[in-house]
């Protein structure tokens, strides 16, 4: 009798449960089911990450070509700064004060809405106070810090047509590419693909690849760009960014080419791609929130000592293997022994 | 008689006692032990790790393991674990590999995909890289099957099913009848085929099946039925007079845990709960805990002779959670040794603490009780304990077992179960 009613109550909760579920999901990049989009706003799409700066760069381009942007859009871009100054992605009520945790400050689109503002015009106060804030949150090394985003940390796979990198559609694993391409790594932190960051220096496959060829012979350009310090996992400093020139096989793929000029690459039992060239010593794929970068300079002097006192030993590598060999050899015979002796 | 001095040297009191009735390890405690030494061994794609593990399980079995039947199932699991590895290298040999390699082992020819199936690749380039990589992610399954198979050798499932919780010991009673009437559903079948073929009828094909299937279906159900019969006059399944007051607290305390164990598990997988993801989980696995011990009250049973949780018992059962807190330690501080990298081709490393912590595991081996000395017994009387003397004059004494009123019996001639 207990039993029959704790099934029946297993299977209610699992009916609830699944109930529930799609009110959490809802498709990335659209805007909330129901909500009308803003007036004075440019584009489709939820302006949830880049309100802020579509308009600036709208009403920059507008400028610049010569016509007169629209008062509606200039006066909304204006209402969207804070009262310290800075510019959050986007606001969505902008006559609330702005929440640190649900919009924070982005550098970003301070820099791009301060442009605008000043080439529209007649928004002196506003400019001065944001050009006073983002004096205010310089680092010590002169960069600013990106918006603290919440999303992952991950290698990203590019591919350059033309002048502009793009994401590329398949894994660098399946992926075969023809001689004279140009492919590119990027490591950053994003909420999903539609935020990936490219790399941030093109590669040319002309001026990477200037060897000759020789007949038969296919070769690629890799750019490996191993992001900013705000992005760097906790006690560890990214490598400057190269570009290298490899020569594949017939049936070689974009990974096989990686491997043979940015050793060592570390993956994680999903094959998924964690560090290429040793550069995140730990961690793959890991969700990120808010803060980085400060934290992460400070502790780079002791983090890359604490990770060398744990590994090496000063014996070499095969006296090691040799060891471990013995004392499995050793336990095994112990068993056999143990066996034997209760038989 | 044992003839030795009265009073046991300070070695002998702290060696381990031979295991009987009354000193037996509690069978969660080796489960525990085994699930850490699992858990530790999941961390690590190291191989030599991975070995180290499996073989300080193996010597822990061969160490502690009784006569009993299932005590022999240590070498199937081996056997399982390497079939396992197998698979996957074969795998990885035909369908290629994510992993990407510089050296090339074989070029097999490559089946064209239409291009629906981009990600599927079968034949091509076979890289050592690839088949290194999938030889590690292959023995770390294998070194958890092997783990999971050196608990099963060790643990007797009967002692462990009586020490369900009283909610669940009507489902417990089920698993152990099947569990007792299974070898006879086996002897049957061989039975009735073998009736089959003296009787000049082939015993393959689907009538074949139907003449052996339905009469061992009916057998097995007159069984049961006759079992119902027997446990129903020695009052099995009679339940406790709870009040409904009381009957509703469980009820409610038992859904909403499940309900909370549910929506905490689905906050800490997504991204966006993960703040309140962790205490809703464990406030429902509380109330669910609360449930369970609750319900409970309603049947009503004794527990002869439990199964005691002493000192030996913590020990061998922190010895595993301890292997798997170093390994995860280790992996923190030195992730390079605990995942030897592919790309380059490197011998994997071996450092102190891993190592040091794998050795850990060895612990019940000198702390479990030892199991008796097999005596000769005929094959095929497994089922009851050998009959030894002193066991039998001392029942004919009248007493109900040696040890229990004071007087001194001869040790190691408690009857085994």
């Amino acid at each position: 009798m207990f039993l029959r009613r704790s099934a029946t109550a297993l299977a209610v909760a699992t009916l609830l449960c699944t109930a529930a579920a799609p009110a959490f999901a809802r498709a990335p990049g659209e805007a909330p089911a129901g909500r009308k989009l803003p007036d004075g706003l440019f584009g489709r799409v939820d302006p949830k990450f880049d309100g802020v700066w579509r308009r600036s760069v709208a009403l920059l381009a507008l400028k610049a070509a010569g016509s007169a942007p629209p008062e509606e859009a200039v006066g909304r871009l204006a209402r969207q700064q804070c009262a310290d100054g800075s510019f959050t992605a986007y606001r969505a009520r902008p006559g609330d004060s702005c929440d640190p945790e649900k919009t924070p400050a982005d550098t970003n689109a301070t820099g791009i809405a301060v442009q605008a503002l000043a080439a529209v015009g007649g928004h002196r106060d506003a400019v001065g106070k944001s050009v006073k804030w983002l004096a205010s949150v310089q680092n010590e090394d002169g960069g600013r810090q990106a918006q603290a985003t919440d999303g992952y940390r991950y290698w990203s796979f590019w591919e350059r047509d033309g002048s502009s990198w793009s994401y590329a559609t398949q894994g660098p694993s399946t992926l075969r590419p023809e001689d004279g391409d140009v492919l590119g790594f990027r490591f950053a932190a994003g909420e999903g693909t539609e935020d990936a960051t490219a790399p941030r220096e093109p590669a040319d496959f002309a001026s990477v690849c200037e060897s000759a060829a020789e007949k038969g012979d296919k070769r690629v350009a890799i750019g490996i760009d191993f992001g900013t310090a705000a992005d760097a996992p906790d006690g560890q400093t990214p490598p400057p960014a190269r570009t290298v020139c490899a020569r594949l096989g017939s049936g070689d793929t974009a990974a096989d080419a990686l491997a043979s000029v940015a050793k060592p690459l570390r993956y994680d039992s999903g094959a998924m791609l964690c560090g290429i060239g040793g550069y995140p010593e730990k961690g793959c794929g890991e969700q990120v929130s808010g803060e980085r970068g400060a934290e992460g300079r400070d502790r780079s002097a002791r983090g890359g000592g604490a990770a060398e006192d744990a590994g090496s030993g000063g014996l070499p590598a095969s006296v090691r293997v040799g060891a471990g060999i013995a004392l499995i050899a050793a336990l095994a015979a112990g068993a056999h022994w143990q066996a034997r002796r209760r038989r | 008689m044992n003839g030795a001095s009265t009073k046991p040297r300070r070695g002998q009191r702290l060696r381990a006692p031979q295991s009987a009735r009354g000193v037996a390890l509690h069978a969660s405690a080796w489960w525990l032990w085994a699930l850490g030494l699992a858990a530790a061994a999941s961390r690590t794609t190291n191989p030599l790790l991975l070995a180290l593990l499996a073989a300080v399980a193996g010597y822990v079995v061969a160490a502690r393991r009784g006569d009993s039947p299932w005590a022999r199932s240590y070498g199937a699991f081996l056997k399982l674990g390497l079939l396992v590895l197998l698979v996957r290298l074969v795998f990885a040999f035909f369908l290629g590999s994510a992993i990407p390699g510089t050296h090339v082992l074989v070029t097999l020819p490559e089946v064209p995909l239409p291009d629906r199936a981009q990600g599927v690749r079968i034949g091509g380039q076979v890289t050592a890289e690839g088949l290194l990589f999938a030889l590690y992610d292959g023995m770390k399954l294998a070194a958890v099957l092997v783990c999971v198979g050196a608990a099963n050798a060790l643990a007797d499932p009967a002692r462990l099913l009586k020490s369900l919780p009283g909610a669940l010991y009507e489902a417990g009673v089920a698993v152990v009848v099947a569990m007792t009437f299974a070898p006879n559903l086996v002897a049957d079948v061989q039975r009735r085929r073998s009736a089959q073929r003296l009787r000049g009828r082939g015993d393959k094909g689907i009538a074949a099946l139907l003449r052996v299937g339905v009469p061992v279906l009916e057998g097995a159900l007159e069984r049961s039925v006759a079992l119902a019969a027997a446990m129903d006059a020695r009052g099995y399944g009679r339940t406790a007079k709870v009040p409904p007051a009381v009957r509703r607290i469980t009820t409610a305390l038992t859904l909403g845990g499940l309900l909370g164990v549910c929506v905490g598990t689905y906050a800490l997988l997504a991204a966006e709960g993960a703040a309140y993801g962790l205490p809703l989980l464990l406030a429902g696995l509380l109330l669910a805990l609360a449930g369970l011990w609750l319900g409970g009250r309603r049947s009503v049973r004794t527990r002869y002779r439990p199964d005691r949780w002493g000192a030996r018992a913590w020990l061998v059962a922190a010895s595993g959670p301890a292997v798997a807190a170093v390994m995860i330690w280790a992996g923190g501080h030195a992730p390079a040794d605990l995942r030897p990298s592919v790309t380059p081709l490197s011998p994997p490393g071996f450092s102190l603490w891993p190592a040091a912590g794998a050795l850990l595991g060895l612990l019940p081996a000198f702390v479990a009780p030892v199991p008796p000395a097999p005596s000769s017994q005929r094959p095929g009387d497994e089922a009851d304990p050998p009959a030894r003397p002193g066991a039998v004059r001392a029942r004919l004494r009248g007493r109900d077992g040696p040890g229990r009123t004071g007087t001194p019996a001869p040790h190691g001639q408690e009857p085994v179960q």
